[in-house]
């Protein structure tokens, strides 16, 4: 079933690393859908596989020793997994951005900003020089970048963190992008800069109908700009909501041990909750729901430690894997390649048409 | 020979300045890393130190330890100032006072084992002889949360909260009394680095530690400090007691930094107090109160101030109004008038409060 309103939906992607001690399951088997001009926040530990979705997304995997094993990547439903490499090239970097999180080992130290925004642009838009020079100053503007007239002749060590940081988005919005995705935007920046860098990107999504997709770690950031949120654990989806539900009522025990052991401005405790145990590592998941060794409820449960629950709607727009979460075992059985979606007010489509462009990015792996 | 009110690490006037050469070596002028800073830490307490990247709080910890030379200023460790001691003396000193780093990767040597790791320091200060030390080292491993079983084990065997234990071990195996925590949790995962938190937490109950918490993390600071003081570009700004700080913020900066923190409430999306441009350079940091270029208070305040009193800075945009005075004399640490231990450096705040 093809949802319209959904740009981009991901079903059952499976992204698998070969490596010398053995097969790694970096995404396995994961689902979710965005909307267009809406905030979709993935979130998780590092190791949790965030990361490699996005790249999947992307199709920046490197292969060998990476592959996409299985799984549909529907951008505006056409299957992103099928298309050619210049095709995909097209997309990467154009209606798809991307920005991550080191500003500085994305940018090239020996070419002026101006000219790396350039490229982007002449990349994938029919413009003169002189036309794409105009073009890069106006999207430097729109960055909040002041005096962009002089910046843009300024290299990339000339600028603080979240000026380059900034630059990114710009080149990002170079290829008008429906999609951007933010792997760890701001984790490198103060908090004062990542409030101005949280603000800009709430800022396009609002005033461009851009949807985001933020990969982080830090429930504070998504509280702050997320509609729909992902909790991901183990290489799969934990627990998918609208940001409000999601933090009023987490239900998967993974969820709730996170929200405890985070330190909130303003609510002094005396001791931390913690999650007990480290993550696990890919080439040794434990059986069962991957969570149960860590879990207070499910430790030891027969149920937990031998079958793997998958996402269920336990509640309208609540979607949560985990036996012992109320309403789990009486919620309808789902087909695990339907992408599951939080209810959130719907948002129109955007249909303005967008010109192919090609990539500004990172290399490509084929 | 302890401090009466139980101060055991005392720092007046603190200053560490790194010289800056030209093409053709000539000098002109330092970083300001450190600027005149004040600080105490009472015993079995902790003082938190937050401030962005570039504002000296890791650079006062190093040069607490003696691990970076102090340009100017007085260093007291329990009533003795470190300036002048020597030999054995300092060395005992030194023993007494440790660190634990923010990376555990790189601050563990990945070519010796854990137990080499962590009899380092006894083996440095002669603590114990040989044949005692590996009773040691697995006692240490399980004040820590590890197993005794790993002594033999290579960092890289080990996930980032494992590592930070060993690293805290480490810091302990010398008995020290005083540890400065260099942002110990910012590279780890939030579920690990609550176990550290807590860990950090129940050491100092169990053996009084006095804590030099360095971190951003105002939340984390807020949770964990009994003291906080807030460093901008080499100073510090403001300091007061946690509860007081976190209720009543009273200097500018630390009002705009804990407005940018996220709340971690979807139902709260704040309306924050925007902290415009970036921090200066503490190469050439700007006249007066360092913070008057980004100050909203200033700019509000000046206003309303008849032309005289105010100074116009022209930079890349807009030009900026601010009070005259704001740009031209640089403010002191002051008490509010209500709650003495509760400090602050800000001139329009400490003439109408």
């Amino acid at each position: 079933m093809n949802d319209d309103r959904a740009l981009l939906q991901v079903r059952n992607l499976k992204t698998h690393f070969h490596t010398e001690d053995g097969l790694v399951r970096a995404v396995d088997g994961v689902n979710f859908r965005i909307r267009p001009a809406e905030c979709f926040a993935l979130v998780g530990e590092s190791g949790c596989g965030k990361s490699v979705t996005a790249f999947s997304i992307l199709r920046l995997i490197p292969c060998p020793p990476g592959q996409i094993a299985d799984g549909q990547i529907l951008f505006e439903g056409r299957d992103l997994l099928t298309l050619s490499g210049s095709r995909m090239r097209q997309v990467r970097g154009g209606q798809i951005g991307m920005i991550f999180q080191e500003p500085m080992s994305s940018l090239n130290p020996v070419y002026t900003v101006g000219w790396q925004i350039v490229e982007a642009i002449r990349l994938h838009r029919r413009l003169g020089g002189a036309a794409a020079r105009k073009l890069a100053i106006e999207l430097l503007a729109q960055v909040g970048i002041s005096a962009p007239a002089q910046r843009i002749d300024e290299y990339p060590h000339q600028l603080s963190g979240g000026m380059r940081q900034r630059v990114m988005i710009a080149i990002a919005l170079a290829g008008q992008p429906k999609l951007l995705i933010a792997d760890e935007p701001t984790t490198a920046l103060d908090v004062t800069i990542q409030a101005q860098i949280l603000e800009l990107i709430q800022g396009l999504q609002r005033g461009r109908d851009l949807s985001v997709m933020l990969i982080t770690h830090d429930l504070a950031v998504v509280a702050e700009v997320a509609d729909t949120v992902a909790v991901m654990y183990a290489s799969k989806l934990a627990e998918l909501t609208d940001v409000r539900r999601l933090f009023a009522d987490p239900l998967h025990p993974y969820t709730q041990g996170l929200f405890r052991s985070i330190p909130r401005l303003g609510q002094k405790a005396d001791r931390l909750q913690t999650i007990p145990g480290n993550v696990p590592s890919p080439l040794a998941f434990p059986s069962g729901c991957k969570f149960h060794p860590r879990c207070p409820i499910g430790h030891d449960l027969p149920r937990c430690r031998a079958e793997e629950p998958w996402l269920r709607e336990v509640a309208p727009g609540h979607w949560a894997a985990c036996w012992e979460c109320p309403g789990y075992q009486t919620a309808p059985q789902t087909d695990p390649s339907e992408p599951p979606s939080a209810t959130i007010s719907p948002t129109p489509a955007r249909d303005a048409p967008t010109a192919p462009a090609p990539a500004a990015g990172p290399r490509e792996h084929a | 020979m302890s401090d009466p009110n139980g101060t055991i690490l005392r720092v007046r006037g603190l200053k560490t300045h790194f010289p800056l050469r030209g093409g053709l070596l000539r000098r002109r002028g330092a970083v300001r890393a450190v600027d005149g800073v004040d600080l105490d830490v009472l015993r079995g307490q902790t003082l938190g130190l937050v401030g962005e990247s570039g504002s000296g709080k890791t650079t006062v910890g190093r040069t607490v330890l003696g691990l970076i030379p102090a340009t100017a200023g007085q260093i007291c460790f329990d009533g003795q100032d470190l300036a002048g001691l020597r030999g054995k003396a300092l060395k005992s000193a030194r023993r007494r006072m440790q660190i634990i780093f923010q990376d555990p990767v790189s601050s563990l040597d990945p070519r010796m084992t854990v137990s080499q790791i962590i009899s380092e320091p006894i083996v440095a200060n002669r603590l114990l002889p040989r044949r005692r030390r590996g009773r040691r080292v697995a006692e240490l491993l399980e004040l820590v949360g590890l197993s005794a079983r790993y002594v033999n084990r290579y960092p890289h065997e080990f996930s980032g909260g494992q590592r930070q234990r060993i690293g805290i071990a480490r810091a302990l195996a010398s008995q020290p009394e005083f540890i400065v925590c260099d942002e110990p949790i910012s590279a780890l995962d939030v579920s690990i680095a609550a176990q550290i938190l807590n860990l950090l937490s129940d050491l100092q109950d169990r053996l009084g530690l006095s804590y030099l918490f360095i971190a951003h993390n105002l939340a984390v600071v807020e949770h964990f400090a009994d003291e906080v003081a807030v460093m901008y570009l080499g100073k510090i700004v403001e300091r007061a007691p946690s509860l007081s700080l976190y209720a009543r913020p009273t200097h500018p900066y630390t009002q705009a930094l804990l407005s940018a923190v996220p709340k971690g409430d979807p139902e709260q999306r704040s309306a924050k107090l925007r902290l415009p441009g970036e921090t200066p350079s503490p190469i050439d940091p700007p006249t007066g109160c360092a913070f008057h270029p980004r100050c909203a208070l200033t700019r509000q305040m000046a206003q309303d101030l008849p032309m005289a009193q105010v100074h116009t800075i022209v930079g890349d945009g807009e030009p900026v109004r601010v009070v005259r005075r704001c740009a031209e004399q640089t403010p002191q640490l002051q008490s509010l008038p209500d709650t003495p231990p509760h400090c602050h450096a800000c001139l329009l705040r400490q003439e109408y409060p």
